[in-house]
């Protein structure tokens, strides 16, 4: 298995990272040809689409869509750049759970420890290690939402000026774009762990191969006065640790977290964009302001998620380095937190205009 | 019973606090009759765009009150109401950041009951608008024509253009000034655009009001002020000193002349009675209206301070 299914492993995750890029090149470039052959051909005319009465393919859609009227449906459809975005996200979030199981990742812990053990401890740590890359894109996403909202951008403006209510054009432009990054973060995910299976198959059934501790060893251990048990895994040379750290992790959690934490920022981010500044200058200090302090909070989540203050991490349900969960009750805390400041985003966003 | 497209009352707007506040509009009372061609005239910083972005409800009165069409426009979900049947063109014409072609896919969207894309493509012709040129290339005259022709064909019952005039050449300027009174009163549709071009607006609208420092010095149909202002140049031994109906009197050593806004027979009949000689009368051009109005106006203002 080892050598040609790592040869396999390369071939695949080198295809999947570098095929879609390409394939979307070549797309773009058959497509913008297609549209200046068709508009050096015809005379000022706009597009032959009745907007007037939208046609829907499902019944689903025809429903979803009757609960608004026109306007609203055109601010709708608009939001399917969003979801163009969503693909590239959730191709980029795949190349990111995915890169745990390249072989050089693999091979890089404990050699003397079986495969599957170490193909799984990789692919966990490379997730829950992401907290920076996931942030960042976050961040992007947040800032993608909050071009169309404000006044300061020539699209916002002109949003704002088409028979849209404020509380729609907030809620729909934050919505739309938070679950696609949530919709993103799940289906990367799932692209990945079936990736994961397609190359090692279920890696974590076979983790124990008898010269293990057990679960329930390592569990004993921690509730004994002495020395930290996660400290003497974490120093075996053997990468007793990384067996503790792996039969501990609990995936869902892992995903949960991750996408709980991105929802609790990107909502953070939406909030101080929508604070009622109204001077030019005071503006521009503001946004150096705001980002300066989403990125210090980032960087306190991942202090406080790396260890720092376990209790803390496993209150507001961080969760990045494998090892043991927090309870799943925590996970409200971030989304209740985010629901809160998204409500005060929206009350600002109201009352936005001058 | 006169009904009204936009109608103010005691209209305030404030930027600021404390010592740097500023009164953008200052108790604004505002008449706009539907169906009618209103040009809101003003010298800069008059306070036009700040009432035209509270019509539009991106701005929301410090006090008084602003209806469009009998609608609060600055609270939803009646300002929902008002945008449904209001055409804008911004003051910076920056819409949306789109080619001409995409701005008008994009609004005909949002307007699908009433837009007209014979009327778009007209107005793409006849302002000569390109429309496949990317925005950050178009210059400010064709910015200024893509978001006119967004607004125009949009069919909507109050077209509220903030200086429309900007960046036009006198060609486009003239056709412009054609399409909205052939294409857009002939529905019965009431535009409302603020200018300082006082030449063009001369030629198109029927009500004007002029704005400075925040407040309205004369509002009404632009004949009737046309017929109320005269300025006459007389001699005499007993020459009125004052009078509601004078608006300024400036005396040098042969004559008197006198700026009337209101009742210039009744005033030359006055004039004849009490034995004064006029030398010339003659009726006042529009610029010649708003320049007068606009000093009399900043010399009171300065005698007041």
């Amino acid at each position: 298995m080892n050598r040609s299914a790592s040869l396999h492993a390369i071939l695949i995750v080198s295809a999947l990272t570098i095929l879609p890029p390409i394939l979307f090149g070549i797309w773009f470039v058959i497509r913008e040809k297609r549209k200046a052959a068709a508009l050096e051909a015809s005379a000022p005319s706009f597009s032959a689409q009745d907007t007037a009465a939208p046609s829907f393919r499902s019944k689903a859609g025809a429903f979803f869509f009757r609960c608004f009227d026109v306007s609203q449906r055109a601010y709708l459809r608009r939001q399917h750049f969003v979801l163009a975005g969503g693909l590239l996200l959730t191709w980029i979030f795949f190349v990111y759970f995915s890169s745990g199981l390249m072989s050089q990742y693999v091979s890089a812990y404990a050699a003397q420890q079986p495969l599957p053990l170490r193909v799984w401890y990789s692919y966990l740590f490379h997730i829950s290690n992401g907290a920076a890359t996931y942030g960042i894109f976050t961040f992007g996403a947040a800032g993608l939402a909050v071009g169309e909202l404000g006044p300061a951008s020539a699209i916002g403006r002109f949003l704002r000026t088409r028979p849209l209510s404020r509380s729609f054009l907030f809620w729909i432009r934050v919505g739309s774009v938070l679950s696609t990054v949530i919709f993103s973060l799940v289906l990367a995910a799932g692209a990945s762990f079936i990736l994961l299976l397609m190359l090692y198959g279920p890696v974590w059934k076979h983790l124990n191969n008898g010269t293990q501790p057990t679960a329930a060893f390592i569990a004993n251990a921690r509730s004994q006065p002495g020395p930290s048990v996660d400290d003497i895994l974490e120093s075996s040379r053997f990468g007793a640790g990384h067996f503790a750290w792996a039969l501990q992790t609990s995936i869902p959690r892992l995903f949960l977290s991750i996408i709980t934490t991105q929802s609790f920022f990107f909502s953070l981010v939406i909030l101080l964009a929508m604070l009622p500044i109204r001077s030019g200058r005071k503006k521009v200090t503001f946004v150096a302001v705001s980002v300066y302090v989403f990125f210090m909070l980032y960087i306190i989540y991942i202090v406080v998620g790396s260890g720092v203050s376990p209790d803390l991490a496993r209150i507001c349900f961080f969760y990045v380095r494998p090892g043991p969960p927090p309870p799943y009750i925590f996970a409200l805390v971030p989304i209740v937190g985010s629901a809160a400041l998204l409500g005060l985003a929206s009350n600002f966003s109201n009352r936005n205009d001058g | 019973m006169t009904a009204f497209a936009i109608q103010t009352r005691t209209l305030v707007k404030t930027f600021g606090l404390g010592r740097k506040q500023i009164r953008a509009v200052d108790g604004l009372s505002l008449n706009v009759p539907e169906g009618s061609i209103y040009g809101l005239l003003g010298r800069n910083s008059a306070g036009k765009t700040t009432t035209i972005r509270m019509a539009m409800g991106l701005a929301r009165p410090t006090s008084g009150t602003i209806d469009v069409f009998g609608l609060n426009p600055t609270r939803d979900p009646e300002r929902v109401s008002v945008l449904r049947q209001v055409g804008y063109v911004p003051e910076d014409k920056m819409l949306a950041s789109l080619s001409p072609r995409k701005l008008l896919e994009l609004n005909r969207s949002f307007y699908p009951g009433t837009w007209s894309d014979d009327l778009a493509r007209k107005v793409v012709k006849r302002l000569e608008l390109p429309l496949d040129t990317s925005y950050m290339k178009l210059s400010l005259g064709d910015k200024t024509k893509s978001a006119l022709a967004a607004a125009i064909a949009q069919r909507s019952k109050l077209l509220i253009l903030d200086e429309p005039t900007t960046g036009l050449d006198p060609i486009a300027l003239d056709e412009l000034l054609r399409l909205l009174v052939e294409d857009c009163t002939a529905e019965g549709r009431t535009i409302f655009l603020s200018s300082h071009q006082l030449a063009e607006i001369e030629q198109i609208a029927d009500h004007i009001g002029i704005m400075d420092r925040g407040r309205i010095l004369l509002e009404g149909p632009l004949d009737d002020i046309r017929a109320n202002f005269h300025r006459f140049t007389v001699t005499g031994a007993s020459l009125p000193a004052g009078g509601t109906a004078i608006l300024s009197t400036t005396r040098d050593a042969h004559a008197t002349q006198y700026i009337i806004q209101r009742d210039p027979e009744l005033f030359s009949h006055e004039l004849t009675r009490n034995g004064a000689t006029i030398l010339d009368s003659t009726p006042m051009s529009l610029n010649e209206i708003f320049l007068e109005l606009c000093r009399t106006a900043e010399s009171r203002e300065e005698v007041s301070a």
